[in-house]
């Protein structure tokens, strides 16, 4: 069923990592956004991130600004699972994001051996629990775990009460998924969904990884059928923006592409933007 | 021809409803505008023809247009201050804006309130900064800020760095301006100028004033203002919007938006000489 009293949606990173957490904290709450997530652990060997741990003085700035602003950090990425992952190496990444008051951890499946990527995420979710936190696997069809039924499968196979999923818009319809198989997975393991919009045709399977880092638009300015996603979306899912733009708002001061994305959803959770209302 | 230093718009009125934004941006590419103006909010009591905020379809047409044109969505017509004015119902307005990467939004006031106005003035300023948006405020004489001066007192005591005034020649004409009145405004209120020419006689009642600014303009160089003197004072290269109501006429879209741009290159092409 819609969720017509869903108005909080949170903010993810991606398009805006040159904003340490603590100016992410800030302009997103200067934006109208509820909530973030930090990311403390590169997506990809040397990507940009924001490493902290307790006490350290990046994370001092960030929970200050939390304090301040009264927006929440949901979630910190980004965990990649492969062969090497080594689930005692990320115990001071989620001690601070524990202490950031998030509650889940984004991790993803970069080995096509599912049995060896559960073994690593169940190992995940054992700390997350030590957190108080869950483990939340996003697929995307240019990693190993590519399917919404790929990241269920690794659930079961990791059999841990606190592993969910994330259920990116992008990655969803990229994969060849929509609204129908969300509704079709048990609503507890629907951890959150990060929203953007793009064309309905691919660009091609090459240019995926492409297009999800660095080409997505706002919610209503492309063809994604997010409005039938958002009604198969569990009311206690977590809504988040991602949106890293492609075009030349690109260059735009964060402060104008902010405001952007936080109306357009704003809108569109109203029930006023989307496909739907398409003229 | 030399390039022109002003970038050059079409107004919204120029073309009216006849037309829809992506068939206007169209005609615009073709006749050589750079910019265009867009009908976006209802003035009082009407409707509008080709609503775009809150249909994405017709915002992606209009993003898809421009890009593919290179006539960028030059500003967006009209917002009306009244005691019932509420900003928060705005900001689906102020994010279309952002979408269409319109920099510029006109507002008018028929707030008999000044206090009111000003403060509404300054919190939609505020909402449209974030948007990357400037309010360009107009002035009309048969509206509640009526006077160049109101316009410029007004968003003076808004204070807001992204708020200014549209200045409609036939505007500042008819209630009672002239360039030598505009020459001491600070330069970053004024942010475009509404080019047209009127005849002599002034109307003289509200009606004739109203039909006049309606449907009796002319191009540039085709009437008795002082518009030569008017450029003179404003800041060099200010965007100019042609805002040339036609009258019925059977003619194409697309001959009306050339005959409009072919008049001003006309008009801006003769003006060195004279200015000298």
């Amino acid at each position: 069923m819609p969720s017509p009293s869903r108005t909080a949606f949170g903010l993810c990173p991606l398009g805006f990592l040159d904003l340490s957490p603590p100016e992410l904290v800030t302009q997103a709450a200067r934006a109208g956004f509820a909530s973030v997530t930090v990311r403390t652990r590169p997506a990809v060997p040397g990507g940009p991130a924001y490493p902290m741990q307790p006490g350290d003085a990046l994370f001092e700035h960030t929970r200050r600004c939390v304090q301040d602003t009264g927006v929440a950090v949901q979630m910190v990425e980004q965990v990649g699972l492969s062969r090497d992952t080594q689930a005692a190496s990320l115990r001071p990444m989620l001690e601070a994001g524990r202490a950031l008051g998030a509650t889940r951890v984004l991790c993803s499946g970069d080995d096509v051996d599912f049995a060896l990527v559960a073994e690593r995420f169940a190992a995940l979710c054992d700390l997350a629990a030590e957190h108080g936190m869950s483990a939340d696997m996003e697929f995307m069809k240019f990693r190993a775990v590519q399917t919404l039924e790929d990241a269920l499968q690794v659930l079961r196979l990791a059999g841990r009460p606190n592993g969910r999923v994330v259920v990116d818009a992008l990655h969803l319809f990229r994969s060849g998924g929509g609204a129908e198989n969300v509704r079709a997975a048990p609503a507890a393991l629907i951890s959150s969904v990060q929203l953007c919009d793009a064309p309905l045709a691919s660009p091609g399977d090459d240019q995926l990884a492409q297009e999800a880092r660095q080409a997505r638009l706002p919610i209503g300015e492309g063809e994604l059928p997010l409005r039938a996603l958002l009604d198969a979306t569990p009311d206690g899912a977590l809504v988040e923006v991602e949106v890293p733009f492609g075009d030349a708002r690109a260059g735009w001061p964060v402060e104008r592409r902010l405001a952007l994305l936080a109306e357009s959803t704003r809108r569109f959770l109203a029930g006023h933007l989307g496909e739907a209302s398409a003229a | 021809m030399v390039r022109s230093p002003h970038l050059r718009s079409l107004a919204y009125l120029s073309v009216g409803d006849s037309a829809g934004p992506v068939e206007v941006i169209e005609a615009c590419a073709a006749a050589g505008f750079d910019g265009v103006g867009l009908r976006l909010a209802a003035p009082l009591g009407l409707e509008l023809a080709h609503p775009v905020v809150g249909r994405p379809a017709t915002v992606r047409a209009i993003r898809a247009a421009a890009a593919h044109t290179g006539v960028r969505v030059f500003d967006g017509e009209v917002i009306t201050l009244t005691p019932d004015t509420n900003v928060a119902d705005l900001l689906p307005l102020l994010s279309t804006l952002a979408e269409l990467d319109c920099p510029l939004m006109q507002i008018t006031s028929e707030d008999p309130e000044w206090h009111r106005a000003v403060d509404n003035f300054a919190r939609l300023c505020e909402q449209a900064r974030r948007f990357g948006v400037r309010m360009a405020f107009e002035f009309m004489r048969w509206r509640s800020v009526k006077t160049f001066e109101d316009a410029l007192a007004l968003v003076e005591q808004a204070g807001q760095p992204n708020g200014g005034i549209v200045l409609d020649a036939l505007h500042l004409s008819r209630s009672g301006g002239s360039p030598a009145a505009v020459a001491a405004a600070p330069r970053e209120r004024l942010l475009y100028v509404q080019l047209c020419d009127a005849a002599d006689p002034v109307p003289q009642t509200g009606p004739a004033l109203i039909a006049e600014a309606r449907g009796a303009r002319r191009y540039p160089g085709e009437g008795s203002l002082w518009l030569d003197a008017l450029l003179d004072v404003l800041p060099p290269g200010i965007p100019i919007s042609l805002e040339v109501p036609q009258p019925p006429s059977g003619l194409p879209l697309r001959e009306r938006v050339r005959r409009g741009a072919a008049s001003l290159d006309a008009w801006l092409a003769r003006r060195p000489a004279r200015a000298a």
